[in-house]
């Protein structure tokens, strides 16, 4: 499968346009995301960022372009990749606890008519040490507090081994301790030679963490590493304002 | 024979009764696994929706003097893929669709049952159940049926959780989410038709929703939870016949109704969940102290 070093490309995008309710979301997008790499999508509200992840997950169609994941398209990729969606999306008052929320992640590798083995058991163990849930995992999901909830998330998703992590705003709404976890996990994560692609709005965390960050508004605005983006132009055109010294304060490109 | 055994085994000798408890009991148990799914999503107005779609289905049989399982399975299915199709679509409200739609299938029901002779006394069973008048057949196909669905529960279980907890993220694991949705609703249609006798299409709903939220109350474990449900709708459905063979009074209705009171039961007394045991946490804490509050986003 994958030596590293060799893994280049392991997520590629070309001129992706997609259409939603005959309304054009995305076009002409390019990207490549490579084992190694911690990749920050950033634009305003409405950019297609979740469309984008939402294609390169098989669950949305494309109208025009090519997603290619180690060369195949996505459908053929699907049950392969990391995917922690936004934390509404997940139904928490449902009556489970937090290592079989875990395993959910698992279910396909599990297989039809079968209960889940040592392997999987081992997998989910793992996924709760590395967010640190080890010592909650019989604890009912209704009974977590937010950053507890995003933990179990980002473990489902570690549950499955994806060389490929996409993570729809993981550092929304979360207390310091929480994003410091998560930080330090997704540090490693990289270091391991996985590739992560994260959507955020935190824009002085994503340019600190991020390996490269890629501004998106309908279409890729800038793509580069964090310290080559310090031209406020690119940012006021990614977020379609002519002027916002709020924008440019916070990530430190004026003073 | 003293007082109370008497009183326990004094309806076992007739065997219009025996078939009674066991259709009963055997609903009870269905509808606790089914109705559990059912509450979790949040689909019980589906559950409606199907119960009434059955009509239909039944009346025509009943008129053809063939299976009323398998009419009513027929038309209730039909009802559940619409639904299940219509609401797949994320922009569309399901829930005016399926009430033009059930609406639609009571009336077709009545309509179809009135060429029958004896219609109001046949509707009347229908509506509110016919539990004294079960045959050895009707047992058989109530037992066998019942079984599949239990099994089908059971094989499918982490798979139907999955979708439950994420859809998203199960369709993009690469779950058959259309599929699998399709079977919940033929499940919670089946387990309709078979609970028909025993308290009637109108009251049907009651046996998959009721009991199951009581588990949900009690326990924060679907593993229990299914164990639990069950166990309350058998209990319900046995007590209530209990009382409607002592009394003379409606069998379908009482087994309801001891239900719901066991609903209110637990919902003031249940451990963790229930309106005592909240009060009594904020008393003994106090307010500030309390645990830190699970935040929702």
């Amino acid at each position: 499968m994958s030596e590293p070093g060799a893994s280049h490309g392991l997520l590629s995008i070309r001129s992706l346009s997609v259409q939603l309710g005959g309304r054009d979301v995305l076009h002409d997008v390019r990207l490549d995301v490579s084992g190694g790499e911690l990749v920050g999508l950033i634009g305003p509200n409405g950019a297609g960022k979740t469309t984008m992840l939402r294609c390169v997950l098989a669950l949305l169609p494309h109208h025009g372009g090519t997603i290619t994941l180690d060369g195949e398209p996505p459908v053929k990729r699907r049950g392969t990749i990391g995917y922690v969606p936004q934390r509404h999306e997940f139904a928490w008052d449902f009556p489970t606890s937090v290592e079989k929320a875990v395993m959910s992640g698992r279910v396909h590798r599990v297989g039809w008519l079968r209960r889940p083995g040592a392997a999987d058991r081992d997998a989910v163990a793992q996924a709760l040490e590395r967010v640190d849930m080890t010592g909650l995992r019989r604890r009912p999901i209704g009974e977590l507090s937010g950053g507890q909830r995003q933990r179990v998330l980002v473990a489902r998703a570690l549950a499955l081994d994806p060389r490929l992590l996409l993570l729809d705003e993981p550092f929304t709404g979360l207390d310091v301790p929480t994003q410091e976890l998560l930080t330090a996990l997704f540090g490693q994560l990289r270091q391991e030679g996985k590739a992560l692609l994260m959507t955020t709005h935190d824009l002085p965390a994503a340019a600190a963490m991020c390996t490269r960050l890629c501004l998106l508004n309908r279409t890729v605005v800038a793509d580069g590493h964090p310290s080559d983006l310090r031209d406020p132009d690119i940012w006021l055109r990614a977020f379609g304002v002519t002027r916002s010294d709020q924008l440019l304060h916070s990530l430190g490109v004026i003073r | 024979m003293n007082g109370l055994l008497g009183y326990l085994a004094d309806p076992w000798q007739h065997v219009f009764m025996q078939r009674a408890f066991l259709v009963a009991a055997m609903s009870g148990i269905v509808s606790g696994v089914i109705g559990t799914h059912v509450v979790l999503r949040g689909m019980a107005f589906i559950g409606d929706a199907v119960s009434h779609a059955v009509f239909p289905g039944v009346a025509i049989a009943f008129v053809l003097h063939t299976s009323l399982v398998i009419g009513g399975a027929v038309t209730g299915l039909l009802t559940a893929i619409a639904a299940a199709v219509f609401s797949q679509n994320r922009r569309l409200k399901e829930d005016s669709v399926i009430g033009v739609f059930f609406a639609a299938a009571f009336g077709l029901g009545i309509v179809v049952l009135s060429t029958a002779p004896g219609y109001s006394g046949s509707l009347e069973s229908f509506l509110f159940g016919q539990i004294l008048g079960i045959s050895d057949r009707d047992v058989t196909t109530v037992a066998v049926t019942g079984a599949v669905l239990l099994a089908a529960a059971l094989l499918l279980h982490k798979e139907l959780v999955a979708v439950s907890l994420d859809r998203e993220t199960a369709r993009a694991l690469g779950l058959p989410v259309f599929a699998l949705d399709l079977v919940l609703y033929a499940l919670v249609t089946i387990t309709v038709v078979i609970s028909l006798q025993a308290v009637g299409n109108v009251l049907v709903l009651a046996l998959l929703i009721t009991p199951a939220t009581c588990a949900r109350l009690l326990t924060d474990r679907i593993g229990v939870m299914m164990l639990l449900a069950p166990a309350i709708g058998t209990l319900s459905a046995v007590v209530g016949l209990y009382l409607s063979y002592t009394y003379n009074l409606a069998a379908g209705g009482l087994i309801v109704l001891v239900a719901t009171g066991v609903f209110v039961a637990c919902w003031f007394l249940a451990p963790r969940h229930g309106l005592l045991a909240g009060l009594r946490r904020r008393r003994s804490v106090g307010p500030a102290a309390r645990r830190p509050a699970a935040v929702g986003s």
